[in-house]
Parts: structure tokens; C-alpha cells; sequence
């Protein structure tokens, strides 16, 4: 699991690097993929003829309708048979679906791995939370240091009815800062990325076998008996500069794919 | 010192007056939402009119105006003449210094509201802090009036407007940025008192004083505890809450406004946690989805939170900071008043409304409420001396980078920016320097005796970044709308008028009657209500009106001849060194809310906080051992405001209506008919 997530976090990786300056214009081209890259498993995983012959079938039950609306007995039926080719229309879109299901989730995964959060700014400040696995583990043992370009500002919090601990920490320089948390004789990091712009940010480091690691693929994950079970920073959550307004990620990808999709569908040959 | 007004108010409002509503306002209102009061007023979409800044033509005039609340002239020379004042010095020599004459009463909202009207109260309608309704003789707070909606639709415990409230300033007359903006003159007016909320008249602008907290009061705080607290059941102005620790984690709700979506209108709230560890004395804050980590003694940085009114479809925003005064061996953990957000307005706090968010934009959030410093948190010893000043601080901090950034904005036109710590820190540590005053303590005069001074040295400085802001077009004008005095003395003016036979009771007046309970209204000639104002209980105008037209004014001259009259049962001195008739001293007599006699107290002495708000306590004179220890609610003659300009002032006497026609000429524009004002040069 771990090598695949590194691998296709990898290969995003160099899809974005070109937009690094420019995220609009990486959200346009992502959107742009999926919309075509969705389309097109559309195309070869639905059944075209049959979704063609709903449609043309909930057409002419409409035109039903509106032909015969003084003869109730026929719209009722007219009806009732729009209602049942809906049924069969979802039926025929399940399948891709299905089928869309695991590209789109990895992709949503990795889009919010660049556009969710932003680094911390020089002088902001984010809390450090480290959950531990037992409540054997004492809390006490937990310590947290940090290289040149962090500042840990307080001692460390300890909430053992939450087995975690938290620290506050502040953002002295930019860089990709990596902090240490010792417990007994173990030994974790965590990354820090500090600076201006947008940057891929790992929001936790949570542990090996637990499937919280697929929505969390930025960071190889904890070893998997180890006394740390999750590791989190809290990033400052980002968005998207728009006409003076600010508009988080996810809508403006929805709106954009399906613009993109629509505008394909047609050169594409495709029923939706 | 209206916050104690809140607890009043609310319990009044039922009984606010219906004052014709302003079509401007009823207009603005008209394009905001229909939910509920405060959801009736999210203006937060609402466009900027967009002004270009233009750079002044050669020779174009400026002004900038400087309103630094309640800088007494008389401490000004005295510092003046230590060299602690350099660029007032300097202002003086190179124009000149005046005592400046103030309004009846001398009530920063009034004095505000003159000059920004250039007429007296009878023009502009402000005549206290605190108003009466003669109909139900309760109190209302004078600056605005909100409604909710008049028609609702109930849905089950829903209950949905089908008309819309509002909130509107009661302040009347044109403001004198509405001249210039009709000759194309821009202007900027921040923080002006008594311009809540402010009309959309062209000029940018931020409301002042009189701009509530998002629970529509001047400011309440909250307070989470696991310990004791001292006198809490007297804490006005502020919320105690109790909370209990398990395994060192707390599970709280902040209390936000009255949810009107809802039969009964109950309190919204928003959810948050408390996360101890007493040994190492820090806290973690969760509040929705942020969270703050504090030390002992830590404030933090302001936090957004909303509150639900209709779950998953309405909510109403505000934001708080919190202190963590001490985690062990007791958690007390200080929440500001909630604010209205800048970014996302609940309640008109600028014009155009996009103006707020635009200056949050630039500089983060700040505080929206007109009063920010929390007076109440140190009186109630919610927040000690020291607290008080960090929390006053950041406020002063906060305004005077706003006053930086608009002084390097500042192209044409007319700058005027307000600064009220001047005003709080003096009510709240003259005790500190003033060993005659029964609060004076003198372990805490050693660490606090020089706040005022340095509060002043603060304002010098602020002089020294607007002269140096101004070119050699500019004019500066530096003010005050009033002066300051000891407040030493407490007189209970509704005491005074039971024991003379004008205020009849009901019953006998126990400790802490007041006279909505206890007055017998068809026997009384007269009553008290707010800093300065005494009514007639006059036939026609008030509900059981006694005194007649023909006998008013016979009545009030004898009730100021007897006032003048009052000595300090302790030590024989003045108490009443001047009382006014209002039909002598306001140019609208005839109006409802005028009050028939303005009472000026003599120096040391002021109206009690009982006594303003119509109770009767057991003493007519007290002693003041509250930290509200100065004051300026008195006789307008011992608290005179101060002047400066950067050119030479001719007149020898000069008022605040004085500097409104004195503005208007530096701009070419002819002192308007209704103000009654002369320039000062």
C-alpha cells in the first residue's frame, strides 16, 4: 500500500510541478483531465446503445404526455413509464461508476493534498499533535524537537484522556523542516513546510495497516506497532483567489470537470 | 459607562419608542436577507461604491481631523510645560491651543453628535447615552434602535420573518461629510461615535461608539471558571460561567445571540472544549474546527465562530479572542465580547458595508464594537489592572495601525479618525494618580500612577504621525469633545427628588428601588433617568403625565434654584454647580426626548450608576470606591475639551460647532442654515 501510494503521490508530483507558480492554472488542467479522462471511461464502460434507448424512450413518453394530457388514464401510464426508465438509466450509470469510483478518489486525494492547505507563512504559528497508541505509553516520555526554522513555543500539552500531546510551534524560516518526536526508545518525524505560495502539505502522518494512510499518502506512514499512532500539523486551510473572493478548491474542480465534460461529450460521441 | 444600560435595555426593549424609521436605512435594509434580525442584516455581499483615489490638484485643501476622546486642556499644559508633549507643543506654537467649549451635557455621544452635525442636541437628537420612552418611562440606549422583523410565519418552534427588521441611527441631521460629498469631496471617517450604523452618504466610513457586540449590547464578556469569584452575583456587563474538569478536559458552549428564528427567541450557542494541563499551565481551545494552544497569560489571536440559527442553512458569525488568565489551581479563561466579523458583517459596521471587510483584508481583524476596551472586566475583576492594559492595548494597537494605514492613504480630501483609549483610561485610573480618591490604593498607584500620563504621551505621538502626514495643503485639527475630572463622589439624583417630595412612591422606597417598580406615576412631578437628563412628568407627553403645560416651566426653574442649593451632607461643598433648562439650551425644545433640566454636576462629583438607570438607593451622597474613577458627566464649564491647529485660531472661545463651520470653510463650503457655528480662523 505504502509503495503505491509513494508511487502515484510520485507521479502527481511531476503532473503539478509545472503549475507550482500558478495554481489556477493547475486546477484548470486537472480539471480538464478529469473531465476528459472520466468522459472517456464513460464511453467504454457503459453500455452507449442502451442509455441512448432510455433516453430516446423517456423522450417519447414525455412527448406523451404533453400529446395526450386530456386523457388521464395515458398520461398516468406515460408516467409511470418515465419513472421506471429513470430506474433503468441510473442502472446503466452504475457500472461506470463503479468504474470511476478509484480514479476519482485517488484524484480528489491528491488534489487536496495541493490545494486543501497552504505552508505556514514565516511568524505563523501551528499546533503539533501526537497520538499515542496505548494508554501505557506514558505521556511524559513524549518529547518533540525541532531543527533551525522551527521555534517549539510552549511545553507539551498532555491530554491523556485523548492519548495525545500537542505542542505549539512557529514558523521561523522556509524550508521543508522535519521534526523529531522521541517516545522510549523510538523515534518519529514529521514534515514542516514553511514558505510562501502553494506546496504539497501533509497534513498527518497517521499509521501503517490503518486505512486512514489512502486520504493520507503525502508521508511514508508510521511504523506499524510503534508506540506513535498519528502525527498532525495544523496547516492553515487554503482556497482559491477569485474576482476578489476566495473559493475552495473542490468547486471550482467540480464546476470546471463538468464544463469539460460537457464540452467533450459531443466530439467524443458520448451519452451521459 | 452605559454598558450598564445592557441588562436595562434588554429588558426594556419591548418598550422601545417607535421613532420614525430613516427611509436611507429602510432602503439598505430592504436588499439584505430575510431571516431573522441578524440574519436580516448579513450585508457582508453588499458592493463598494468603488471611489478611485485621486491625488489632491496643487493647492486642493485637506483636513485631517484627529478626535482623541476626553484630552483635558487643563493636564495637556500642565504636561505642555514638562516638555512631555513635544508635538502638541510644537502643533500649539505653530497654530495654536485652545480649551474648547463642549456640548450640554459634555457625553461623548452628544459632543460627537455635535460636532459631526454642527448643531446642538435639539438638532442632531442625542441627548444622553441613555434615552426615556415618556409612554413607558423606560430607558433605551440613545445612539440606534434595532427591530426584528414585525411579521413572522410559525413553523412548528420556527418562526419565520415575513418582513424585515432593522437597525438605524438615531442620530438626526446631515453629518457634515454629507457636504463635501456633495461637492465631490472624499472623506474617511473612522471609529466616529455616535455613527451607528453609518449611512451610506458616499464618504467611507466605521462605525464608532454605538456599535454593538454581535448580542446587540456595548459588550459582554465571558467568563469560564472553576473557582470562585468575587461578587458575581453584581457582574453586569459580562457572563460567569461554571464549569467542572474531567480528567482535565472541559466541555463548554459559547453563548451568541438571541436566536429570533426560533419561538421564544433562545440564546445560539456554539460548542466548545477545554483541554488542561495544569502543570504545565497550558490549554487547548477547541472552538468547531480551530485550535488554540495557550500558556497561563496568554491572549489569542482573533477567532472566527459561527453561530447556528437554522441547522445547516443559516448561521450568524462573530469573532472572540480568549485570555488564559490562570489554568492552576483554578482554570479562568476570559472570552472577549463577541464581534461582529469585519470580514463577514453581521450588522452594518461600515459604508459602504464592503469597507469593514476591505480594511480587515489589509491589516486582519479587528475589534467592531465601539467600545472595545472592556471597562467592565477590570471593574468586576474579571481582568486585573494589568490585564485591563493588555487588553486596552491591543485595542489601541489594533486602532493605530488602522490610523497608519489611512494616513499613508490619505491623498485629498477629508481624514477623520477617532481614538477613545484616551477617554477609558481615564474614567478607569485616575484612582492611580489621584491620591484624594476613595479608590486610591497606593501599592497600585506605584505601578499604575503614570498610565494616564503615558496615555497621553501615547496621544502626543499620534499628533507627531498626523503633522507628519500633513503638506503644506493640509489643515490639522486635533480635538477632544471633552475634558476629565475626579469622579469622587456618587449623588443619587432620584433619591434627591423622593426626599424634596418631586419622585412619590408606591410603597416606601427600599435599598435599591427603583422607579419602574416603585413610583407612583399620577404624584410625581419628577424623574431621572440617564448621566445628566431630568424630566417633567408632563401631562400630554408622559403615559400619567401630572404637571401641567402652564406650570413647566415655572416648575423647572424651581427645581434647578433647589438643586443648585444641594450640599454634600459630609462636607458641605457644591454638589450642583449648574443645572439647564433645555428650552433654553436646545434649539427643538418642544421634542419628547428633550429633557426639561440638564443637571451639571460640580467637579468630583457625578450622578450614581443607580440613579441613572432609576434606582433609589439608601444615601444620597457615597462615596466612589469603583475603579470608574474619573469622569466628565458633569457641568459642562469644569470639563472643557482641547483644540489644536496647525493654523492660528482667532476665536477666543471657540466650540464644537464651532470646528463643523470651520471644516466646511476650508473646503469653500458656507456654513449651512442650520448649523449655528462661526470658523475658528
Amino acid at each position: 500500500m505504502s509503495a503505491v501510494n509513494a508511487a502515484i503521490t510520485t507521479a502527481f508530483d511531476y503532473f503539478f510541478a509545472p503549475f507550482a507558480a500558478n495554481p489556477w492554472l493547475g486546477m484548470v488542467v486537472i480539471s480538464f483531465v478529469t473531465g476528459f479522462v472520466l468522459l472517456f471511461i464513460f464511453r467504454f464502460t457503459s453500455n452507449q446503445r442502451g442509455i441512448r434507448a432510455t433516453k430516446d424512450r423517456i423522450m417519447a413518453h414525455l412527448l406523451e404526455v404533453l400529446l395526450y394530457k386530456d386523457e388521464l388514464g395515458l398520461v398516468l401510464r406515460a408516467q409511470g413509464r418515465i419513472f421506471a426508465n429513470n430506474f433503468r438509466y441510473l442502472g446503466y450509470a452504475l457500472v461506470p461508476l463503479a468504474c470511476m469510483i478509484i480514479p476519482v478518489a485517488v484524484l480528489l486525494v491528491q488534489t487536496e493534498l495541493r490545494y486543501g492547505h497552504r505552508p505556514l507563512r514565516v511568524g505563523e504559528e501551528a499546533i503539533v499533535a501526537v497520538k499515542v497508541r496505548s494508554n501505557a505509553t506514558s505521556l511524559d516520555e513524549l518529547s518533540l524537537s525541532a531543527p533551525n526554522g522551527i521555534e517549539v513555543e510552549t511545553a507539551a500539552l498532555r491530554m491523556p484522556a485523548a492519548k495525545e500531546v500537542d505542542w505549539r510551534i512557529r514558523a521561523a524560516a522556509p524550508g521543508n523542516h522535519s521534526l523529531r518526536i522521541s517516545v522510549g526508545g523510538e523515534k518519529f518525524t514529521k514534515q514542516v513546510v514553511v514558505g510562501e505560495g502553494s506546496s504539497r502539505i501533509s497534513l498527518q502522518r497517521v499509521g501503517a495497516g490503518d486505512w486512514e494512510q489512502l486520504l493520507h499518502p503525502g508521508e511514508i506512514p508510521l511504523p506499524k506497532d510503534g508506540a506513535v499512532v498519528l502525527i498532525k500539523v495544523s496547516y492553515p486551510g487554503a482556497s482559491l483567489p477569485i474576482l476578489g473572493t476566495q473559493v475552495h478548491w473542490v468547486w471550482a474542480w467540480l464546476i470546471l470537470s463538468m464544463a469539460f465534460g460537457f464540452a467533450f461529450k459531443g466530439p467524443l460521441r458520448v451519452q451521459v | 459607562m452605559s454598558e450598564n444600560l445592557s441588562d436595562k435595555q434588554s429588558r426594556c426593549k419591548k418598550n422601545e419608542p417607535g421613532l420614525p424609521a430613516d427611509p436611507e436605512k429602510r432602503e439598505t435594509l430592504r436588499k439584505l436577507g430575510a431571516l431573522g434580525l441578524l440574519a436580516l442584516l448579513d450585508v457582508g455581499a453588499f458592493s463598494s461604491c468603488g471611489r478611485k483615489v485621486i491625488s489632491a490638484l496643487p493647492g486642493e485643501r485637506k483636513v485631517i481631523l484627529l478626535g482623541l476622546d476626553g484630552l483635558d486642556p487643563r493636564f495637556i499644559r500642565h504636561l505642555m510645560s514638562q516638555g512631555k508633549l513635544p508635538h502638541m507643543s510644537r502643533l500649539a506654537d505653530m497654530g495654536g491651543f485652545r480649551s474648547l467649549t463642549s456640548s450640554v451635557p459634555p457625553q461623548s455621544p452628544v459632543a460627537w453628535a455635535t460636532l459631526i452635525s454642527g448643531q446642538d442636541p435639539g438638532g442632531h437628537g442625542l441627548y444622553d447615552f441613555i434615552h426615556r420612552d415618556p409612554k413607558t418611562y423606560l430607558p433605551y440606549l440613545s445612539i440606534a434602535r434595532s427591530e426584528g422583523a414585525e411579521k413572522t410565519l410559525s413553523l412548528g418552534k420556527w418562526k419565520l420573518p415575513l418582513s424585515r427588521g432593522k437597525v438605524e441611527l438615531l442620530r438626526t441631521g446631515r453629518a457634515f461629510w454629507e457636504f463635501l460629498d456633495e461637492k465631490g469631496i472624499p472623506a474617511s471617517v473612522y471609529r466616529v461615535p455616535s455613527n451607528f450604523p453609518p449611512r451610506d452618504t458616499g464618504a467611507k466610513q466605521l462605525a464608532g461608539l454605538g456599535a454593538p457586540d454581535l448580542l446587540g449590547t456595548y459588550g459582554q464578556f465571558s467568563y469560564y471558571t472553576d473557582g470562585p469569584v468575587k461578587g458575581e452575583r453584581e457582574i453586569s456587563g459580562g457572563e460567569v460561567y461554571r464549569v467542572s474538569a474531567s480528567n482535565g478536559h472541559v466541555k463548554t458552549r459559547l453563548i451568541g445571540p438571541e436566536n429570533t428564528l426560533q419561538e421564544g427567541a433562545p440564546d445560539s450557542y456554539a460548542d466548545f472544549e477545554i483541554w488542561l494541563d495544569r502543570p504545565h499551565r497550558l490549554a487547548k481551545i477547541v472552538v468547531q474546527d480551530q485550535e488554540i494552544l495557550l500558556r497561563q497569560g496568554e491572549w489569542s489571536d482573533w477567532v472566527p465562530v459561527d453561530f447556528e440559527m437554522i441547522p445547516h442553512l443559516k448561521s450568524i458569525g462573530g469573532i472572540c479572542r480568549f485570555y488564559l488568565k490562570e489554568v492552576s489551581p483554578h482554570l479562568k479563561l476570559y472570552v472577549t465580547p463577541i464581534n461582529i466579523d469585519p470580514l463577514d458583517p453581521a450588522l452594518p459596521v461600515s459604508a459602504p458595508n464592503d469597507f469593514a471587510r476591505e480594511l480587515a483584508e489589509k491589516m486582519g481583524r479587528f475589534y467592531t464594537q465601539g467600545f472595545p476596551h472592556d471597562v467592565k472586566a477590570l471593574r468586576y475583576d474579571i481582568l486585573d489592572d494589568g490585564e485591563y492594559l493588555q487588553q486596552s492595548g491591543m485595542a489601541m494597537g489594533e486602532a493605530r495601525r488602522m490610523y497608519e494605514t489611512a494616513l499613508n492613504e490619505f491623498q485629498r480630501g477629508l481624514l477623520f479618525y477617532y481614538f477613545s483609549t484616551s477617554d477609558r483610561t481615564q474614567h478607569m485610573f485616575w484612582r492611580t494618580m489621584d491620591p484624594r480618591h476613595p479608590a486610591h490604593d497606593p501599592k497600585l498607584a506605584r505601578s499604575y500612577g503614570p498610565v494616564i500620563e503615558d496615555c497621553y504621551r501615547a496621544a502626543d505621538e499620534l499628533v507627531g504621525q498626523a503633522m507628519e502626514a500633513a503638506d503644506a495643503d493640509t489643515t490639522l485639527i486635533v480635538l477632544s469633545d471633552h475634558g476629565f475630572c475626579p469622579y469622587y463622589k456618587a449623588f443619587n439624583l432620584n433619591k434627591w427628588l423622593v426626599e424634596n417630595g418631586y419622585l412619590a412612591g408606591v410603597g416606601p422606597w427600599e435599598s435599591q428601588a427603583d422607579i419602574f417598580s416603585n413610583a407612583n406615576w399620577r404624584d410625581t412631578l419628577a424623574y431621572s433617568l440617564g448621566f445628566n437628563a431630568l424630566y417633567l412628568n408632563l401631562r400630554g407627553r408622559e403615559l400619567y403625565g401630572y404637571v401641567s403645560a402652564e406650570d413647566r416651566n415655572m416648575l423647572a426653574k424651581h427645581i434647578a434654584d433647589d438643586l443648585r442649593q444641594v450640599r454634600d451632607p459630609d462636607t458641605g461643598e457644591q454638589v450642583i454647580s449648574n443645572v439647564y433648562l433645555g428650552s433654553e439650551v436646545y434649539s427643538d425644545p418642544a421634542a419628547d426626548r428633550v429633557p426639561d433640566l440638564i443637571v451639571g454636576y460640580a467637579r468630583g462629583y457625578r450622578c450614581s450608576d443607580a440613579s441613572v438607570l432609576g434606582e433609589v438607593t439608601s444615601r444620597l451622597v457615597e462615596d466612589n470606591d469603583d475603579k470608574w474613577s474619573g469622569d466628565h458627566c458633569i457641568d459642562r464649564a469644569a470639563v472643557p475639551g482641547s483644540l489644536f491647529t496647525n493654523k492660528p485660531i482667532n476665536a477666543e472661545s471657540p466650540a464644537l460647532i464651532d470646528v463643523t463651520a470651520s471644516i466646511l470653510a476650508e473646503f469653500g463650503i458656507k456654513t449651512p442654515q442650520e448649523m449655528k457655528g462661526k470658523p475658528i480662523w
